[in-house]
């Protein structure tokens, strides 16, 4: 397992260096410029080459890439040119957010899903699979943004049970924190949920064909048995895929959950700075985004090994 | 039941728990009524309101900062923070006397020397502020309370370039803030306004918050527009952002927020029927105009007589349509260049691309030497004015016979493209009424043959311009005004495509709200 998690480490550096490359050429070379975005629209030429100077926007591009670097291999993604607060401050102000949702998300989905996947696998063809697979297609189908507004307005504005938006954070009040996320939990987790379940469902039907299950039942096993400790845990690293690949999108910034409900996360800090071209928060993102994907890849290769001895060979 | 299904069985219990505990909380919240929660047009992002001239640092500045002088409601400019003022008969000095008890946010006096600075760095980025300052010859404290402004040639607007109530309004700060470099933003917020904005809890990007300044010290005289007593009735005002219009205005019905500047135009009949929510909206110069930026340099509109042809081609009921602006929110036919309602509103020139039609449109581009050329519109389609707006004109100019390229971007991809002189051709824009209304702020006019994209430049504008900023007397600048739109009309800097308001929604709950498209949060109680 060390040696597993240590290869990747080490491939990883070379990775997130042309990453890092990528992300800096593409910004830099793209239309914008965030001197002409903070001045406004009557600033003079001259007064737009003092702030570019000012924010060292004028300098070439390889001394630029070069100090960004230097300033990354050291821990620091450099200041918000809009904001002047430091962009590892920055993006922690908005990571508990995103953070808190995609873990919400990612435990009602699997919560729901993973049950009502066996469900309807272990009944194949049958009504309540087909109840199962009504429901994941409408998951698939309705857009999150009407979901959204669709729970927003029967359950907050009618029955004012939920607030319509916002976030309190875990530390200030959970409680409060907790209220302010099963909407957006709800409406961002249902097609995760969808897809998770499909994904159970079809991996449940083909273990169940299999010889050893048929070996399970002729030796008397209980179905539950059969099920809990033979089926599911061959079905699981499909099923496992689909969670992690849906956890990195989440964490990757659920863009249209954080704007229904004005969740201050990632996502939505993500949309604000290329719109404003903020070079040194989008760079960090990206980093981050990239960092994480790596991240819940690792700890996806480390259940399959756990939950498929033959991974390790 | 499963051990599956009861444990999610008892996740459910646990979430329904956690809900209705919040919603205890919740109504706490809504029930607050010394804080008003309100959601403006956009994030602040620059907080130096002598840095910029986007609008919502404009709004924080007010917030946060006074002036010497406000303009109410009718357009007059009356003292603020002045106790008296004195201008000598040939109006070339101007002696200001700062009222008493005047103090900034960090609980020092505000002094001359304060204002002397403060006027010093706006005058050398505002475009009024520019041209106060080429008229002055000396801006000097002669003591604490008193300012003398000693003017080298006539300029006939003292009084209100001093109280322009849009970007950049002359905010006074203290001295030592205000000698920050202009090529950097003020590194401390402290004005002398009636709130005091918390630095400690801003959250970018999600919400800011102030606190009325205990120590602020208003005028005796009522609230009227940005003059009058700025009295805090409210203890906190908190600005949420949230950029969904269809959340912001949930949240408003839900009782989350008092106030929702921009209410989406499809949203207002809805809200129209909605018995908890009141929508105002101004009038005149305190709507919006949204114009077309021509481009001068590029061809084939360095001719004046195809760049007539889209005035001509340009009918702005069908833009308000597009837009979804109900008729009691726009001005129909609005042919003012500088604001329909505003002081100095004419249609002088207008005949020059009558009828505004699409038929005399292709009928007057025949006439013309274009050839087919390739027209390119820089569309910015994060903003709703804008998109709309350039799609319209899009198929408007195809109708006419105009090659049409539509470029469609972000804002901030328009703004960059538009500096170079060439590769566009026009773009649209809207503007707030206030700083179209007067030629000299008028952004496509007052930057006549300046550096400012677009570089239209006509000499006899410039000179029209000179005698306005001159003089005193409001005929001779009523005159000068229409002189200059006719001028305008010929020569086509911008076309006007139409005069709007986006009225504001806000909770019945609130009571003394000024009606203004520049929210303001004095004078307003729960």
């Amino acid at each position: 397992m060390p040696r597993l998690i240590l290869s990747r480490l080490m491939a990883t550096i070379p990775v997130v260096a042309i990453v890092a490359l990528f992300i800096f050429l593409m910004l830099r070379l793209s239309p914008g410029d965030p001197a002409i975005i903070m001045a406004g629209d009557n600033a003079t030429p001259a007064e737009l080459a003092a702030i570019r100077a000012q924010l060292g926007l004028d300098q070439p591009l390889i001394l630029s890439f070069l100090r960004w670097a230097g300033q990354v291999l050291q821990g620091d993604l450099g200041m918000s040119l809009f904001a002047h607060i430091p962009v590892t401050e920055l993006i922690g102000q908005r990571l508990e957010p995103t953070l808190m949702l995609t873990l919400c998300a990612t435990l009602f989905s699997v919560t729901v899903a993973v049950p009502l996947g066996v469900v309807a696998g272990i009944h194949q063809g049958k009504l309540i699979d087909r109840a199962v697979m009504v429901m994941v297609v409408l998951g698939f189908s309705l857009p999150v943004f009407l979901i959204g507004y669709g729970l927003v307005r029967e359950l907050s504005i009618q029955a004012g049970i939920f607030p319509v938006q916002g976030y309190v954070s875990l530390f200030e009040d959970p409680l409060r924190s907790l209220h302010h996320l099963v909407l957006p939990t709800v409406t961002v987790g249902l097609a995760y949920a969808s897809l998770v379940a499909r994904m159970t469902r079809s991996s449940i039907i083909e273990v169940m064909k299999q010889d050893y299950i048929r070996t399970a039942r002729a030796k008397g096993l209980r179905p539950r048995v059969v099920l809990g400790i033979h089926a599911l845990k061959n079905a699981s690293p499909p099923i496992i895929t689909t969670i992690g690949a849906g956890v990195a999108v989440l964490l990757g910034g659920v863009v249209v959950t954080e704007s229904v409900f004005a969740i201050p996360g990632l996502g939505r800090l993500t949309v604000d700075v290329v719109l404003r071209r903020d070079y040194p928060v989008i760079q960090g993102l990206l980093l981050l985004f990239s960092g994480l994907y790596f991240l819940v890849n690792l700890v996806v290769d480390i259940l399959y090994v756990m939950v498929d001895p033959r991974v390790r060979t | 039941m499963s051990p599956v299904l009861s444990r999610l069985a008892r996740t459910l219990q646990l979430s329904a728990i956690a809900a209705l505990l919040g919603v205890t909380a919740v109504h706490a919240q809504l029930h607050d009524k010394k804080t008003l929660t309100a959601v403006l047009e956009a994030d602040v992002r620059v907080l130096d309101p002598s840095f910029t001239t986007v609008y919502i640092t404009r709004t924080f500045g007010f917030m946060v900062y006074d002036t010497l002088f406000s303009q109410a409601e009718d357009g007059s400019v009356k003292p603020q923070m002045l106790e008296s003022f004195d201008v000598s008969p040939d109006k070339m000095v101007y002696k200001f006397v700062l009222r008493d008890g005047l103090r900034f946010h960090d609980g020092s006096k505000v002094t001359s020397a304060d204002v002397v600075a403060s006027l010093q760095r706006w005058g050398q980025k505002d475009a009024l502020g520019k041209a106060l300052t080429a008229a002055t010859k000396s801006l000097v404290a002669t003591d604490e309370k008193t300012i003398v402004l000693t003017l080298g040639k006539p300029y006939g607007q003292v009084l209100q370039t001093l109280g322009k109530p849009s970007a950049m309004v002359p905010f006074i700060m203290p001295a030592r803030l205000a000698k920050t470099p202009l090529s950097e933003q003020v590194p401390e917020i402290i004005g002398s306004g009636p709130f005091v904005f918390k630095r400690s809890e801003w959250k970018p990007g999600s919400q800011m918050t102030f606190e009325r300044f205990k120590d602020y010290v208003p005028r005796k005289e009522a609230a009227d527009f940005l003059a009058g007593g700025k009295v805090a009735k409210v203890d906190r005002v908190i600005w949420k952002v949230i950029p969904d219009a269809n959340t912001a205005i949930s949240a408003l019905q839900a009782g989350e927020v008092d106030y929702v500047q921009y209410p989406s135009f499809d949203m207002l009949k809805l809200l129209q029927k909605d018995p908890s929510v009141q929508l105002v909206s101004a009038k005149g110069a305190g709507m919006f105009m949204g114009h077309f930026r021509l481009n001068h340099l590029e061809k084939p509109f360095d001719d004046p007589a195809i760049r007539r042809v889209v005035n001509m081609a340009v009918d702005s009921s069908k833009f308000m349509a597009a837009l979804g602006v109900p008729p009691e929110f726009a001005v129909e036919n609005c042919l003012a260049y500088f604001s329909c309602g505003g002081t100095y509103e004419s249609n002088a020139g207008s005949e020059l691309v009558a009828p505004r039609t699409v038929a005399a449109a292709k009928a007057a581009l025949a006439k013309t030497r274009y050839k087919g050329e390739k027209i390119t519109i820089l569309q910015g389609t994060d903003i709703e004015a804008p998109r709309v707006s350039g799609e319209v004109l899009a198929q408007t100019l195809r109708e006419v016979g105009f090659n049409v390229d539509l470029q469609s971007m972000d804002w901030g991809s328009v703004v960059s493209k538009r500096a170079a002189k060439t590769g566009w051709h026009l773009f649209s824009v809207h503007n707030a009424g206030y700083d179209m209304a007067n030629p000299l702020t008028n952004l496509y006019i007052g930057n006549n043959c300046a550096d400012y994209p677009g570089w239209s430049c006509d000499e006899r504008m410039t000179k029209k311009l000179a005698e306005f900023r001159e003089t005193a007397d409001l005929a001779k600048q009523k005159e000068l005004a229409a002189d200059i739109q006719k001028l305008a009309y010929e020569t086509t800097p911008s076309v006007v495509w139409g005069q709007f308001a986006q009225p504001a929604a806000l909770s019945k709950e609130l009571k003394g709200m000024i009606n203004s498209s520049i929210p303001v949060f004095w004078n307003v109680s729960k």
